[in-house]
C-alpha cells in the first residue's frame, strides 16, 4: 500500500493510504455485510474512508446524511476511529428534485451547517474536510475566511477541496500563506484512465482530469484523490464480457467513444499478458502515478473490494503508464 | 385572526397569527397534488388571515442529498415563487435526536450540543434562504444537561445575529424558567416560547410512541396560569376528532381504534359539551376547538393541520371568535 502525506493544521502531519474507501455502504445494506466490507478494507492495508454530508440519503429525518451516519456507527461499533483516516465535505449545492441543479451553497452559513452537522454524526473531529465544490463568483478571500473558521472550531484535522481548478487553489494557498492559516492539501476530482469530457458527462460542475490539467498537476506536484476511478466499472464489464461497447448499461454508457475502445486494446494486451484483473490496472495507473493520486475505491460486495484492491499489490513503472497513455486522440 | 405577541432577542416584538400552518400534511399534500397546487393552499391560508408556517430541521426529508430538508425546502421554494419573504414567517426548530434507521420510533441518542445545534441552525437558515430565521426553537430538551450549557449554546446563535425570537419545544416549563433566570444572570435573551402538545380532548400517553414530547396537564396549566408563557400547542385540533365526530365521519364507538391516544372518557363528556355548545351559538366543533385554544388565558397558537383547502377555511373560519373564560371551564376546566 501507498500513501499520500499531506500537513495537519497544527503543523503535523497525516498519513492516507492511497486505496481510499468510497461511501458504498448504503442504508439499505444490511449492517453486517457493509461492515464487513469496511473491516476487509481495513485488513488489506486501507485506513482512509470517504464520505460527505450530502451522501447516503434517503430519509433525512432518520438519517441527517446516512453515509455519514453509518461510517460514524461503524466506527463506534468497532472502536477503530483511531486507526481511520475520516475524509468528509459540505457545500454540495441544491438540487431540485429531478436532481437538476438549483443553486450552489459555497456560502458561510451552508457551509458551517454542513461542517457542525457532520462533525455530530461523526461524533468528533474531521480528519479531512474537503469543500464539494467551487463557487468560482466568490473571492477566494471569501471562501478560504470560512474554511479558517472551521479551522479555529478546533475540529478539523486538515483541509481540502473537491472539483476545484489548480488555478483557484494556487489563488486560495497564496492568500492562507498571507494570513498565516493552513493551505489547502489535496483535490478530489473525477480522474480514471478513461477519456471523459465534461459533454459526455452532462456535469459542468466536476473537475475531470485530461492531458492539461495533468501536466499542470505535475508540475505543481499537487495530490490529488479520485472519484469514479474506475470508470463506473468499465474495464471489469468489457473484459469480463458481462457487457460490451453496445451493450454498456448506465453510467458506463458515456464511455463509448473511439479512444476508448483504443484504450480498452491496451487494457486487454496488459491483463492477458499479466494475468491480472483490469481494476488492479486501471487502479494501479493512479496509484502509480506521477501526479500524486489516491484512488477511491467504489464497491457493492466483497468480490468487487477484493479486486480493487488487488490494484494496491501492482506496481507499475513509468514505462508501462506512458504505453497506457499512449494513445491516438 | 388572533395574533400571538413574541419577544425578540433584541428586546423587540414580533406578531404571529395565533393559527399556524403545520408541515405536516404538506409534504403529503405536495407529492400529492404537487407544487402549484400545493402553494395554492398556502396562498388560503394567508387570503384567511394566516402569516405564520411551523417546520422543523428535520421535516420532510427524503433523498438527503437534493432536499437537505425537504420541509424547510418547500416552504424556501413558496416563499420564492410568492415573493413573501418578509410577509410569511417561519418558524423552524433544531436538535431533533437522532433516529434508529431500522426503527424510527427508537431515539439513539440526544442531539442537544453544541455541534449539533449550531449545524441545526445554520442548515435552516441556509435552507429557509429567507434571512434572519423568525422564530428558532429547540426541539426538544436534555435533562441530562445543565440549562447553563444549553443556554450558553443559544446565545451563541443569537449573537449571529440571524435569529429573531428564540424558543423551545417539548421542555418542561420549570427548566423553561431555569433557562430563562440564566439567561437573565448572564444578560442572553431568554426563550419567549414553548411548543407543546395541546388540544382541548385530552391524551392518554401511554399510547403516544414518544416519550420525549410535554403535554399540556392540570398541574402544567396551572403552572402556566400562575407564570404567563406563551406556547404553540401542535396536534392542536386532536387529529380532528371533534370535527370529525360532528362530521359523521366518526362515531365514538371507532375511536378506541382509529384514535387510540384520544381514547378517554373524558373526552367523550367534552365531546357532548362541544355537541351542546355548537348547537347553542351555531359554532362548528372545529372553530370551538381551536379557539379553546387561542382564547386561552394561557397565551396560545394553534398548529393547524388541514389536507386541502376546504380544511384550512373550515379551520379558519370564525377564527376571530373569543370564547369568555367561563366557556373555557365549561368545555373542560383544566384547573380542576
Amino acid at each position: 500500500m501507498q500513501y499520500i502525506t499531506i500537513d495537519t493544521v497544527d503543523g503535523k502531519q497525516l498519513r492516507l493510504s492511497k486505496f481510499i474507501m468510497g461511501s458504498s455502504v448504503h442504508w439499505d445494506t444490511p449492517r453486517e455485510e457493509g461492515y464487513a466490507l469496511f473491516d476487509r478494507y481495513r485488513e488489506l492495508g486501507g485506513n482512509t474512508f470517504d464520505t460527505a454530508r450530502a451522501y447516503g440519503g434517503l430519509r433525512d429525518q432518520l438519517s441527517f446524511g446516512s453515509c455519514e451516519r453509518i461510517m460514524g456507527d461503524y466506527m463506534r461499533e468497532r472502536g477503530c476511529r483511531d486507526e481511520m483516516v475520516l475524509i468528509s465535505k459540505g457545500g454540495f449545492p441544491w438540487l431540485n428534485e429531478d436532481f437538476t441543479f438549483k443553486r450552489l451553497r459555497i456560502t458561510r452559513e451552508a457551509i458551517l451547517g454542513d461542517f457542525f452537522t457532520s462533525v455530530d454524526n461523526l461524533d468528533g473531529p474531521i480528519d479531512v474536510y474537503l469543500l464539494h465544490r467551487d463557487d468560482p463568483t466568490k473571492p477566494v478571500e471569501f471562501i478560504m475566511d470560512i474554511l479558517n473558521e472551521i479551522v479555529q472550531s478546533g475540529w478539523v484535522r486538515a483541509l481540502g477541496v473537491s472539483n476545484w481548478s489548480l488555478d483557484r487553489i494556487k489563488e486560495a494557498n497564496a492568500y492562507a500563506d498571507k494570513i498565516g492559516m493552513p493551505r489547502l492539501q489535496l483535490n478530489e476530482i473525477q480522474w480514471g484512465y478513461a477519456y471523459l469530457t465534461h459533454k459526455m458527462r452532462d456535469d459542468e460542475t466536476v473537475a475531470i482530469m485530461n492531458p492539461e490539467m495533468h501536466r499542470e498537476y505535475e508540475e505543481a506536484g499537487f495530490p490529488t484523490i479520485s472519484f469514479t476511478s474506475q470508470d463506473g466499472g468499465l474495464w471489469s464489464y468489457l473484459y469480463s464480457g458481462k457487457e460490451t461497447w453496445e451493450t454498456l448499461h448506465g453510467k458506463r454508457k458515456m464511455y463509448d467513444h473511439p479512444i476508448n475502445h483504443r484504450k480498452f486494446e491496451k487494457v486487454k494486451q496488459y491483463c492477458d499478458e499479466h494475468g491480472c484483473s483490469p481494476a488492479a490496472l486501471v487502479t494501479a495507473y493512479l496509484a502509480c502515478n506521477k501526479v500524486i493520486c489516491g484512488p477511491i475505491i467504489g464497491c457493492r460486495n466483497m468480490e468487487q473490494l477484493e479486486d480493487s484492491m488487488s490494484g494496491a499489490e501492482l506496481e507499475l513503472d513509468q514505462a508501462t503508464i506512458d504505453w497506457l497513455d499512449d494513445v491516438d486522440v | 385572526m388572533k395574533q400571538m405577541t413574541l419577544k425578540t432577542v433584541d428586546g423587540g416584538e414580533m406578531k404571529i397569527s395565533k393559527i399556524i400552518l403545520g408541515s405536516a400534511m404538506l409534504g403529503f399534500i405536495w407529492d400529492k397534488i404537487g407544487e402549484e397546487a400545493t402553494f395554492e393552499y398556502i396562498d388560503a391560508y394567508r387570503r384567511l388571515g394566516g402569516d405564520t408556517i411551523d417546520t422543523g430541521r428535520n421535516y420532510g426529508g427524503e433523498l438527503d442529498q437534493i432536499s437537505f430538508g425537504k420541509c424547510e425546502g418547500n416552504k424556501s421554494s413558496y416563499m420564492e415563487y410568492r415573493r413573501c419573504q418578509k410577509e410569511l414567517k417561519i418558524t423552524t426548530k433544531g436538535g431533533f435526536p437522532d433516529l434508529s434507521m431500522a426503527d424510527h420510533n427508537i431515539m439513539t441518542r440526544f442531539r442537544i450540543t453544541r455541534e449539533a445545534l449550531i449545524g441545526d441552525f445554520f442548515t435552516s437558515y441556509d435552507r429557509l434562504h429567507k434571512g434572519p430565521i423568525d422564530v428558532w426553537m429547540l426541539h426538544r430538551d436534555d435533562p441530562t444537561k445543565p440549562v447553563s450549557y444549553i443556554m450558553d449554546i443559544v446565545n451563541e446563535i443569537v449573537q449571529t445575529g440571524l435569529v429573531k425570537v428564540i424558543g423551545v419545544s417539548n421542555w418542561q416549563l420549570s427548566r423553561f424558567k431555569e433557562a430563562n433566570a440564566y439567561a437573565r444572570e448572564k444578560g442572553y435573551a431568554e426563550f419567549a416560547v414553548n411548543e407543546i402538545m395541546w388540544s382541548m380532548a385530552q391524551i392518554e400517553p401511554i399510547a403516544r410512541n414518544d416519550k420525549t414530547l410535554a403535554m399540556m396537564n392540570p398541574d402544567m396549566y396551572k403552572e402556566y396560569l400562575a407564570d404567563p408563557t406563551p406556547t404553540i400547542a401542535f396536534s392542536s385540533q386532536a387529529s380532528a376528532l371533534f370535527t370529525r365526530l360532528q362530521n359523521g365521519s366518526l362515531t365514538w364507538d371507532e375511536v378506541p381504534e382509529k384514535v387510540p391516544v384520544y381514547n378517554l372518557p373524558i373526552n367523550k363528556e367534552i365531546w357532548e359539551r362541544v355537541k351542546e355548545y355548537s348547537k347553542r351559538t351555531g359554532y362548528s366543533a372545529s372553530t370551538i376547538a381551536l379557539s379553546y385554544l387561542t382564547s386561552n388565558p394561557v397565551d396560545c397558537a394553534a398548529i393547524i393541520g388541514s389536507a386541502n383547502i376546504a380544511e384550512v377555511e373550515d379551520s379558519l373560519k370564525d377564527c376571530d371568535l373569543v370564547l369568555p373564560p367561563e366557556d373555557i371551564k365549561y368545555l373542560y376546566n383544566l384547573e380542576d
